[in-house]
């Protein structure tokens, strides 16, 4: 069970082709000048046929096939009734893609003209092109139906792993009902699979990621990076951790798949958003200062990997936090954008516990993510003290938690470094909705971790 | 037990959490139309304002705007759409090929040769003429 099935000669799942080639064609099209027209998604789909047939979904028994059925009808229904009810998706992602509908390039006041209002500029754009398509295709309402779809391509990128692992049926059930009915993405509210927000895209996005690293799937390594920095800008730091967890825990080569498809979708995407942003130049040495920091994160993982030079790169380890304080001004991302926040102040540690607390609620805030972060914390307890057993699924596991962990203390210094003022508001509505990012791969990692060997007596003394 | 505690509690709020709450927040959108819901928190006077714009702005105008750009102002920019909110005291130029809002809001008499614009604070909208 340690040697995940070699998936280096398989293709990604359907899906996820057409995400990447609908991005590809969306942005391609508004940096060509023009809207972008309502050909994108069907010709994304004919691509995507050419090189994977679309399988039908199946869910693991008929309880959880209805969980699903219900949960879907239920966030179809509050999608579709309805434009967006959560602010954020109703001011920001979803008015750039009624924007876009109706038919606006990049020359569009909206997008062009400093003096229009817009409280989302510079935003990355795959979600809007996305919804836009569904709009053009389906009606305003009717295109909202993108939202349940996505909610259940969620749900099988957690199951289809596990299933090419050989997980048990019982398992895979488990994991994807106890997926679906975590409350903050079912109901509707901030956050939710029906809010507009792209906390969903980026979910089902990482936990894809998630599913090429146990998987050791290269390709699907690809269309992940590629796909990261165009949901939301803090893909990237998603991007370089899953770049780090598959170097040091697989292999290089799948480190490097996720490096290739973040640096070329960076190096796409950072000329465009400068222009969203009014900056003066599209190719800047910021802009390509950045688009190498996932190759740095990868030359970093390789020399950790190395037993010969693991200790001079821990060592350089330590000048990473100076090094991002300087650089942080010229990197036009939400790295740049931390770095600067905390090379201008300093961190606000007298708030400390008051993050700790919050973020420690949120794990544990039945009414948003149910017993999800428990059921991790008690299933990781258990594998730790069964990981020397020949079926021990510890070492699939582990990259999986890093990535979790990682994003943990990322959002840490993320809200340490915000400003006072605009700390409790990113306490109260965001640190939940940060968490829940990582969601798919918490049910992931729970339905490896779901049936550890029994502790023997010897593990036990 | 966990896992189970997981699967019952989240199924225990199902017909609340995703069906009647869904069912009553849709039902309060339906019945106090777009503004109504977003402006639900906020005072009376920001809802006629916000009820006036949408009534009469036109989808190829574009609305001056002063004042906080965060809070109440987020939200009437999708509430106007497809017409735009222009910053009065910005140094570039509006959109040259739309027409600026002019009419004057009932409840306020507007001086000869003012045109409205809407003040927005974090939790608040007014009208105003300059």
């Amino acid at each position: 069970m340690n040697v995940p099935p070699d998936s280096s000669g398989s293709r990604p799942p359907f899906t996820m082709l057409v995400l990447v080639f609908t991005a590809v064609l969306g942005h391609t099209v508004l940096w060509c000048g023009s809207a972008v027209p309502g050909w994108v998604l069907p010709t994304a789909i004919g691509l995507a046929l050419l090189i994977r047939r679309p399988q039908w979904p199946r869910l693991d028994g008929w309880p959880v096939a209805a969980l699903v059925l219900l949960g879907a009808a239920a966030i179809t229904y509050g999608s579709v009734a309805t434009l967006d009810r959560s602010w954020d998706g109703f001011a920001t992602w979803s008015l750039t893609a009624r924007h876009l509908a109706t038919g606006a390039s990049l020359d569009h006041p909206y997008f062009a003209n400093p003096s229009v209002y817009q409280s989302a500029r510079g935003y990355p754009l795959l979600q809007p092109i996305l919804l836009q398509q569904f709009t053009l295709w389906f009606g305003e309402r009717g295109g909202r139906v993108l939202f349940p779809l996505l909610w259940v391509l969620l749900l099988l990128a957690v199951r289809e792993p596990l299933r090419a692992l050989g997980i048990a049926e019982r398992q895979r059930a488990f994991a994807v009902a106890g997926l679906a009915l975590v409350p903050l993405l079912l109901e509707p509210g901030h956050g939710s699979a029906e809010s507009g927000f792209a906390e969903l895209l980026l979910a089902l996005m990482l936990t894809h990621g998630a599913g090429a690293i146990v998987l050791r799937h290269g390709s699907l390594a690809l269309c992940v990076g590629c796909c990261l920095p165009l949901i939301k800008n803090e893909g990237l730091v998603h991007a370089s951790v899953l770049i780090a967890a598959a170097t040091l825990w697989c292999s290089p080569r799948l480190g490097a798949a996720f490096a290739l498809g973040t640096c070329v979708s960076l190096l796409g995407w950072l000329p465009m958003q400068a222009r969203l942003d009014f900056a003066p130049y599209p190719f800047t040495p910021s802009i390509l200062l950045t688009v190498s920091v996932p190759w740095l994160m990868f030359g970093w993982s390789c020399a950790v990997r190395n037993h010969r030079t693991r200790l001079v790169a821990l060592l350089a380890t330590l000048a990473i936090p100076i090094a991002a304080i300087y650089l942080g001004p010229v990197l036009p991302s939400s790295l740049g954008r931390i770095a600067q926040a905390a090379s201008a102040r300093s961190p606000a540690w007298g708030s400390l516990g008051s993050i700790l607390a919050t973020l420690g609620q949120n794990l544990v805030w039945v009414r948003k993510v149910g017993f999800s972060y428990l059921i991790l914390l008690a299933l990781v307890a258990v594998a730790f003290r069964t990981r020397t057993q020949p079926d021990s699924r510890w070492q699939l596991a582990t990259p999986l938690l890093v990535v979790q962990l990682a994003w943990f203390l990322f959002l840490l210094v993320f809200l340490l470094t915000l400003p006072a003022d605009r700390l409790p508001l990113f306490q109260k509505e965001g640190a939940a909705r940060y968490l829940i990012q990582m969601i798919g791969v918490l049910w992931l990692s729970a339905g490896l971790l779901l049936s550890s060997p029994p502790i023997r007596p010897a593990a036990r003394a | 037990m966990l896992l189970a505690a997981h699967l019952a509690f989240c199924l225990a709020r199902f017909p609340v959490g995703a069906g009647q709450k869904r069912f009553e927040s849709v039902r309060e959108w339906q019945s106090r139309g777009a503004d109504g819901w977003c402006y639900r928190n906020a005072d009376e006077a920001t809802r006629q304002v916000a009820r006036w714009l949408c009534e009469h702005v036109q989808p190829g105008q574009v609305l001056r705007f002063a004042g906080s750009s965060q809070g109440a102002m987020q939200l009437l920019a999708p509430l106007l759409f497809p017409a735009l909110l222009v910053r009065n005291d910005s140094p570039n130029q509006w959109p040259t090929d739309r027409q600026v809002f002019q009419l004057a809001a009932p409840w306020l008499p507007m001086p000869a040769g003012a045109t409205p614009i809407v003040k927005g604070t974090l939790e608040s909208l007014r009208i105003e003429y300059r």
